[in-house]
C-alpha cells in the first residue's frame, strides 16, 4: 500500500460535478480494456472509484483478477472508495480491510468480537494499513464502535493526521480517559507547532497531556530559575538557531564562540538535572541540511556537520552521567522524511519556526514515546517462537542440520536477528521461548553449530501443544511480571491474531514476512524501550569523561545570576526615526505576551507621535550579548503633557524576556522623562489572555497601584517623590542619538 | 494582470477549508479577514497556507504568505497559480 501514488492526498476537498463526470467516463473507457489500463496504475489509482457502481466494481476485479485474486493495492483501492469485497477477494487481506469490507456493504453494521479485538492489538503494532483505516475511522463512527474509532485514528496520525476529522469530538472524552500528564516545552526556535503536535503525540502514547509553554524563547530562565511543576520538560534544539555563525569574527573567535555557546547550554542543563528530578527530554542537533565548508564541512570547524557532532557529542556525554537527561536523536526520529523536507525556510523566516509540519509530528511521536517509555519502564520479556522464527525450517519435519542458520543467506538474515535478540538481553531484556514442539527442539541450541543463541539465553521456556497465549500467562504468573511487560515475536499471522485476543495486554507486533528485513525491523521497535546498557565497563569511560565535563562547567557558571552576569548585556536606547519606523509598527502588530497594553499603533499613527514634537515620545531598544545581537527588541509610546507623562504602550520581544533588558528599558524611560521636567509617570496594565506574563511588571519597578477597571485594567503611579528608578545589573544602557 | 480565480467554486472549497482550519461555518465574504474569523491567528495562517498548498497543488511565496490577509487575497493569490 505505501507505494501506491497519491492515493488519497490529505485534506483533499470533495471534486466537483464536472470531476465526477470525468471521472465516470475514464472508468468506463478503463473497463474496455483492463489488462491495459492496469499499467497505467498512476492513472487507475488517481480516480474517484467511489463513482463506479457495483457492477463497474465486478468488472475491475475480475478483468484484473490472476488466479483467482486481484492485486492487493486494486482491492484497497476499491475498499477506500467505498465498495465491499467479495469474500474470495478478501482471503488474503487485513483485518482492518475486512472491517472496512463489511461497512462498506451496511454502514450500521456490528463488527464480529474477535474481529474488534483483533483490531484494538494491531493499533499497537504500528503496522497498519493507512489509507485503509482512515477509510475506516470514517464509518466507525456511525456505529458503536468509537472508542475503537479512536483507537485507529490514533494509531495511524503520524502518517495521516487528517483522520482524525471524523472523530475529533469523540476523541475528547477518549483522550479524558487516559492518565493525565502535565509537559512544558521551551526552545530558541518558536514552539508553538510543537506543543500543539505533541498533545496528539502523548495520546497516540496513551497518555492525557496537558502543555505547558515556557515563555518564549527563554531557555536558559526555564532550566536554571524555573520553578514551574511539570511531569516532563521538553526542550526543543533546531540548527537554525543552533548553527548561528558571526563569519566577521576570526577562526578562533568563532570557535570560542561556538564553544561559549554549547558550554552555556550545557550547563545549564546540568544545572537543571542536579536541582529538579523532572526528566528534561531533549533532542539532538539533527544532520545539517547544508554544509558551510563544501566537503569539508565535517572536519573544519567551522563546518555545520563539525559543529552538530560536537554539541551531540556534548549532549551525550552529559547524559550518560544525569539520569534526568533524556536524549531523542533527532535523525532517527525523523527517519523516512527526507532532510530536506525537516526545514521549511519560508516557516522560519515567517515565524522562527525550525521544523516543518511532518518533522514536528515525528518529533512529537519520538518526545512521547520516550515519556511513555520511561513510565513504562525497562522491564520487558520478549517471548519468541522457534521455528520460521529463529531459524529457517522446522524442526518436526527438517532436523537439526537442515535448519537454516549461518553465515550464508538465506540462514544468515536468521543469524542476524539472533544477534539482535542476544543484544537486547545483553541490554537487560528476559528472553522466553514459545515453541509448538516436543521438548527435544531444544537441542538444535546445542547441536546446530550456528545458532547465536544458546539454551541458558532463555530465562524460561514453554514448549508443548498448548495455545501459546496459555503459556504465555503460566510464565507470566511464574516470573511474576505483568502481562503488559510481555513482546510477543512469531513469523505466523494465525498465532499473533490468536495471542492478541487471549491476551490483548501483549504486545504482538507485525513480524516482517521476509525474515531478511527482520534484523533491522527488531532494532528499530526496541529503540522505543526504555534501555540502558548495564555492564559498568561500557559505562566507565563515559562516567570518567563526563565528571570531568561537569567540572568544567562548574567552574563556568552556577546560578541563573551568573550567567546574566556573563551575557554581557547591552541595551541601546533611541528615539524612533525613519529608519526604525517599519520594525516599531511590527513590534507593536505582532508582541502579544509582554506587551502591557496591547495597543497596536500603526506606521501612520507611530509616524503622528514622531511629529508631535515635545507632547509624545517613542522610544525603542535594541539588545546585544556575548551571544548575538538582537536588533530592536523593545518599544514604547509616551505621551508627555507638562511634569506628567502616560505609558501608552511598552512591549518588548520575547527573545529577551527574563534577562532584566525590561527593567534597563524601563528605567532608561524614566530618566529620559525625568530629563525632561516629568515627575509623575502614569503606567498602564490592560490584561489579555496572552500577557499575564507583565501582571507583575509596574509593581516590581516601584510604580504604585492607583485604580483597577472593572475590566482589570490597572492603572500604576511613579512619581519622583516616592518611588526609585528601576536599575540591574545585568544591562549596560548606551544611549544612541539619530 | 492577475487573474482572479473561479470565484463561486474556490469560494466553496475555502469554506470547507475554513471550517477545518478555523473551526469557522460562517459565509464567507471576500472582505472576510482575521479580524472576522477568531482563530486566525499568526500561528494557524501557517495551517492555512499548508491546507491551500496541498489541496490546490501549489506553492506559495514568502510574498504570498504574507500578502494573506483576507478571503479576497487568497482567491487573488489562487487565480495567480492558475487555479
Amino acid at each position: 500500500m505505501a507505494n501506491s501514488p497519491a492515493l488519497h492526498s490529505p485534506h483533499s476537498s470533495p471534486r466537483g460535478a464536472r470531476t465526477r463526470q470525468l471521472d465516470t467516463a475514464l472508468i468506463e473507457a478503463l473497463l474496455l480494456d483492463v489488462t491495459a489500463a492496469l499499467r497505467q496504475r498512476t492513472l487507475v489509482s488517481c480516480l474517484d472509484w467511489s463513482a463506479a457502481n457495483a457492477h463497474q466494481i465486478a468488472r475491475l476485479l475480475d478483468g484484473a483478477s490472476c488466479a483467482g485474486r486481484a492485486p492487493t493495492w486494486l482491492l484497497q483501492l476499491a475498499l477506500t472508495a467505498g465498495h465491499p469485497l467479495s469474500e474470495e477477494h478478501l482471503e488474503d487481506l487485513s483485518p482492518e480491510a475486512r472491517a472496512l469490507s463489511l461497512l462498506n456493504e451496511r454502514a450500521d453494521a456490528c463488527l464480529p468480537v474477535a474481529l474488534e479485538k483483533q483490531l484494538a492489538g494491531r493499533c499497537r503494532t504500528c503496522a497498519l494499513e493507512a489509507p485503509i483505516v482512515a477509510a475506516l475511522v470514517g464509518k466507525l463512527t456511525q456505529g458503536a464502535h468509537r472508542d475503537l474509532a479512536c483507537r485507529l485514528a490514533l494509531a495511524i496520525w503520524s502518517e495521516r493526521p487528517d483522520a482524525i476529522k471524523p472523530v475529533k469530538h469523540e476523541l475528547e472524552a477518549f483522550v479524558a480517559m487516559m492518565p493525565p500528564a502535565t509537559l512544558r516545552v521551551t526552545g530558541f526556535s518558536t514552539t508553538d507547532t510543537l506543543a500543539g503536535a505533541l498533545r496528539r503525540a502523548c495520546s497516540v502514547s496513551g497518555l492525557n497531556a496537558r502543555i505547558e509553554m515556557a515563555p518564549h524563547g527563554a531557555v536558559q530562565v526555564e532550566l536554571m530559575d524555573s520553578r514551574a511543576h511539570c511531569d516532563a520538560l521538553i526542550l526543543l534544539l533546531d540548527p537554525q538557531s543552533q548553527l548561528e555563525v558571526d563569519w566577521r569574527l576570526s577562526a578562533a573567535e568563532r570557535l570560542d564562540s561556538y564553544q561559549e555557546r554549547v558550554d552555556a547550554l550545557c550547563s545549564a542543563i546540568d544545572v537543571y538535572c542536579r536541582r529538579s528530578s523532572t526528566p528534561l527530554l531533549v533532542n539532538t542537533l539533527p544532520a545539517a541540511i547544508g554544509p558551510h565548508v563544501g566537503h569539508f564541512d565535517a572536519v573544519d570547524p567551522a563546518g555545520a556537520a563539525y559543529m552538530t557532532r560536537q554539541m551531540n557529542e556534548r549532549l551525550a556525554r552529559l547524559a550518560s552521567t544525569l539520569p534526568a537527561l533524556q536524549l531523542i536523536d533527532a535523525d532517527y526520529a525523523m527517519r523516512g522524511l527526507a532532510p530536506d523536507a525537516r526545514h521549511d525556510q519560508r516557516l522560519w523566516l515567517y515565524g522562527r519556526i525550525a521544523y516543518s509540519e511532518p518533522a514536528v509530528r515525528k518529533l512529537a511521536m519520538a518526545f512521547a514515546q520516550a515519556m511513555s517509555a520511561r513510565a513504562r519502564g525497562p522491564a520487558k520479556v520478549l517471548a519468541l517462537d522457534f521455528d520460521d522464527t529463529l531459524w529457517g525450517g522446522v524442526f518436526g519435519d527438517d532436523g537439526v542440520s537442515r535448519l537454516a542458520c549461518g553465515d550464508d543467506p538465506p540462514g544468515n538474515a536468521f543469524r542476524a536477528f539472533q544477534h539482535e535478540c542476544l543484544r537486547l538481553k545483553a541490554q537487560g531484556i528476559l528472553l522466553v521461548g514459545l515453541s509448538k514442539n516436543n521438548e527435544d527442539v531444544l537441542e538444535v541450541f546445542g547441536s546446530h553449530t550456528s545458532m547465536v543463541l544458546r539454551k541458558d539465553d532463555f530465562v524460561a521456556t514453554a514448549i508443548n501443544w498448548a495455545p501459546k497465549g496459555e503459556n504465555i500467562r503460566r510464565l507470566s504468573r511464574e516470573l511474576d511480571l505483568g502481562l503488559d511487560s510481555f513482546v510477543f515475536l512469531d513469523d505466523n499471522p494465525h498465532e499473533r491474531e490468536a495471542m492478541r485476543i487471549l491476551c490483548p495486554e501483549v504486545f504482538v507486533p507485525e513480524l516482517p514476512a521476509d525474515p531478511a528485513a527482520r534484523a533491522t525491523w527488531l532494532r528499530q521497535l526496541g529503540a522505543t524501550w526504555a534501555l540502558r546498557p548495564t555492564e559498568e565497563d561500557q559505562r566507565r569511560t563515559d562516567m570518567y569523561r563526563a565528571v570531568r565535563d561537569a567540572k568544567a562547567l562548574q567552574a563556568n557558571s552556577g546560578t541563573y545570576e551568573d550567567y546574566l552576569l556573563a551575557l554581557r548585556q547591552t541595551l541601546t536606547v533611541e528615539t524612533l526615526t525613519e529608519r526604525t519606523l517599519a520594525r516599531a509598527a511590527q513590534l507593536h502588530q505582532r508582541t502579544n505576551q509582554y506587551n502591557l497594553t496591547t495597543r497596536r499603533f500603526g506606521e501612520a499613527e507611530l509616524a503622528g507621535q514622531m511629529a508631535t514634537k515635545g507632547s509624545a515620545v517613542v522610544l525603542l531598544g535594541s539588545a546585544k550579548d556575548r551571544l548575538g545581537d538582537h536588533g530592536i527588541i523593545a518599544a514604547s509610546v509616551i505621551a508627555i503633557d507638562g511634569s506628567a507623562a502616560r505609558i501608552d504602550s511598552f512591549l518588548m520581544s520575547c527573545r529577551v524576556i527574563a534577562r532584566s533588558v525590561e527593567t534597563a528599558f524601563l528605567g532608561s524611560i524614566i530618566k529620559y522623562l525625568l530629563e525632561r521636567g516629568v515627575e509623575r509617570i502614569e503606567g498602564e496594565y490592560k490584561p489579555t489572555p496572552k500577557n499575564d506574563v507583565v501582571r507583575d511588571f509596574y509593581c516590581k519597578n516601584g510604580f504604585l497601584l492607583q485604580a483597577r477597571d472593572s475590566d482589570g485594567t490597572e492603572r500604576w503611579l511613579w512619581t519622583v517623590s516616592e518611588s526609585t528608578i528601576p536599575v540591574t545589573p545585568y544591562v549596560t544602557v548606551t544611549w544612541s542619538t539619530p | 494582470m492577475t487573474t482572479v480565480a473561479d470565484v463561486p467554486r474556490v469560494r466553496s472549497e475555502l469554506g470547507v477549508i475554513f471550517t477545518d482550519v478555523f473551526e469557522y461555518d460562517e459565509p464567507l465574504q471576500a472582505s472576510t479577514s482575521p479580524d472576522d474569523v477568531p482563530r486566525w491567528d499568526s500561528l494557524s495562517h501557517i495551517a492555512l497556507v499548508r491546507v491551500l498548498e496541498d489541496t490546490f497543488e501549489i506553492t506559495l511565496s514568502m510574498d504570498e504568505m504574507l500578502e494573506i490577509r483576507s478571503v479576497a487575497d487568497i482567491e487573488a493569490v489562487l487565480g495567480r497559480h492558475g487555479v
